[in-house]
């Protein structure tokens, strides 16, 4: 009775590829741009594009596409409701009537295009997370968002938070999996009942758990401060980033891709 | 009546590349009153073995039974198992939850379906068992200190009587105070015919207090027996991340350099015959 096992967390998948090189910033400007693209494209004829390029990244990142698509599974229970939705309820020609089910030909078009979309974006952030370490992630938004600070935007603390927050992750899930096993044992039952009752019995699961999470919380606070933790001010770094020419083209390639997308919608419809 | 487990095996992860073994093939018995410690190393399967113990994980292949009841999948005995066998994870004083003792202490009887007229008996007889009997029952577990938490805990479990107590490194974070404390605890709920099998990575804690001693190695048994047996066996092979205890390599080198002193762990034995040797 392993609960938490078939959770995988933080999907980083270490490479030595050019993509994985790449400076974090380059690489959540480009995810940025590429939302954005994603979102300006409505034309269905200019998706298989972001196919194209999809495949294009992971070769070039040295992931299997399998594991690129993987990362869409979470979500695929969403985009199927979305699709089903959208063939439905848009309304214009019908192609088949049964009942008080319609579907028409723009609802078709409409759930393609929606479904689509939804994936693309799940994928295009998740080739981000696959090829790039929570910590440098983390990092790069600090610096990207550091020209914020002086309007009293605490970037550093917010990254902190963010790279503390993923670290114990795994931590608590094992915590979790303990306590819970520790209330099993003493007959607890945590899987019978209405969802109420259920409730209920989470309650000698949670308590344990808060009081950990605080006590961990505190230790942690402490031992940062013992090693004379004072926030982001002044703070030097031990792999500092830098921006290189490569990180600039590669950045103006996916921009320019996404304009020449946008333009193309245009001019096709 | 006797909990008996045959060439148990378990991997976690199973079926995926991260496939690892706990335990290969694991043999032991357990009888009514016995003191049985499991010792090991870090990642011999020790905790894996506790907790197949009371079935909250199945063995993968081998068999388990606990008074003639066998702990398999879709087995419809495994909540009468858990009853049977108590199991105390580490740092037990993590799990509790209540608004007082008293709460804390019902949580087990009543999740067994305990009539409510009996809990009150049992509670008081598992408080007295760890000697917390004067405890104020409507004061916040919370609220005890770290020694007497651990013990409310241990307590918790023994309110439901099980036959058999499984403790998961029970002294660990304790004082050498607060440890021989428990030990003669333990001792105790032995002579009240409780089976008690200890995981440690203590050897001469298990060689000190216990009847039986279980060494595991990276998921295997290597050695079981009574404590004389182990420490035979274990000065013929040196056992991974386990060492000999101080007093008991001393007197095998002393035997080496010809002095004739028993092979024992136990400091007193080994100073008053070398002390008879030199005269």
């Amino acid at each position: 009775m392993q609960f938490m096992n078939h959770m995988t967390l933080g999907q980083y998948v270490p490479a030595d590829s050019f993509v994985h090189r790449l400076d974090p910033r380059c690489k959540i400007l480009a995810t940025v741009a590429l939302l954005a693209g994603v979102f300006l494209v409505t034309d269905l004829r200019l998706f298989p594009g972001w196919a194209l390029l999809l495949v294009a990244v992971s070769a070039l990142a040295k992931i299997p596409l399998s594991m690129v698509l993987r990362s869409a599974r979470p979500v695929v229970f969403l985009v199927l409701i979305t699709a089903l939705i959208h063939v439905f309820l848009t309304k214009g020609d019908p192609l088949w009537r049964w009942g008080i089910f319609t579907i028409t030909a723009e609802g078709v078009v409409m759930a393609s295009r929606m479904a689509l979309r939804l994936l693309f974006l799940v994928l295009f952030a998740g080739l981000l997370t696959l090829t790039t370490s929570p910590m440098e992630l983390s990092d790069g938004l600090e610096r990207l968002f550091a020209p914020l600070t002086p309007l009293g935007f605490p970037a550093h603390d917010l990254a902190m938070m963010m790279t503390i927050a993923l670290r114990f992750i795994p931590t608590l899930l094992d915590e979790t999996d303990r306590i819970m096993k520790a209330q099993l044992a003493r007959g607890a039952d945590l899987d019978r009942g209405n969802i109420v009752r259920r409730l209920r019995a989470f309650i000698p699961v949670l308590v344990p758990l808060f009081v950990i999470v605080f006590q961990r919380a505190d230790d942690l606070a402490t031992a940062m401060e013992a090693r004379g933790y004072r926030g982001g001010k002044g703070r030097s770094r031990l792999n500092p980033l830098h921006w290189r020419a490569r990180d600039g083209l590669a950045l103006a390639s996916v921009v320019a891709l996404v304009v020449a997308g946008a333009a193309a919608d245009r001019w096709l419809t | 009546m006797s909990l008996i487990l045959r060439n148990v095996s378990h991997s976690y992860h199973k079926g995926t590349p991260l496939e690892t073994a706990a335990l290969r093939g694991v043999s032991l018995d357990v009888e009514p009153g016995q003191w049985v410690a499991v010792v090991g190393h870090t990642g011999s399967g020790k905790s894996t073995l506790a907790q197949h113990l009371n079935a909250l994980l199945l063995p993968d292949a081998g068999e388990i039974t606990v008074d003639g009841l066998k702990a398999a999948k879709g087995s419809k005995d495994l909540r009468e198992i858990r009853r049977r066998v108590g199991l105390v994870f580490q740092y037990p004083e993590q799990q509790l939850f209540a608004e007082s003792v008293d709460e804390e202490m019902a949580f087990g009887p009543r999740n067994w379906g305990l009539p409510p007229d009996q809990i009150g008996p049992a509670v008081d007889q598992a408080l007295a068992l760890v000697d917390l009997a004067d405890l104020p029952r409507d004061r916040s577990p919370f609220a005890l200190s770290g020694g007497q938490k651990r013990r409310l805990a241990i307590a918790s479990v023994l309110s439901v009587r099980p036959s058999y107590l499984v403790l998961d490194e029970p002294t660990a974070g304790l004082d050498s105070r607060g440890r021989r404390g428990l030990m003669t605890l333990i001792d105790g709920l032995r002579r009240e015919g409780i089976a008690v099998v200890q995981v440690t990575h203590d050897l001469e804690l298990a060689l000190a207090y216990c009847d039986r001693i279980c060494v595991l190695e990276r998921g295997r048994a290597l050695f079981w027996g009574t404590p004389q047996v182990v420490v035979e066996q274990l000065l013929d092979r040196p056992v991974q991340g386990l060492s000999l205890p101080e007093v008991l390599a001393f007197a095998r080198d002393l035997r080496e350099k010809g002095f004739n002193v028993p092979l024992s762990w136990d400091p007193y034995e080994v100073a008053h015959a070398l002390a008879k040797e030199v005269g």
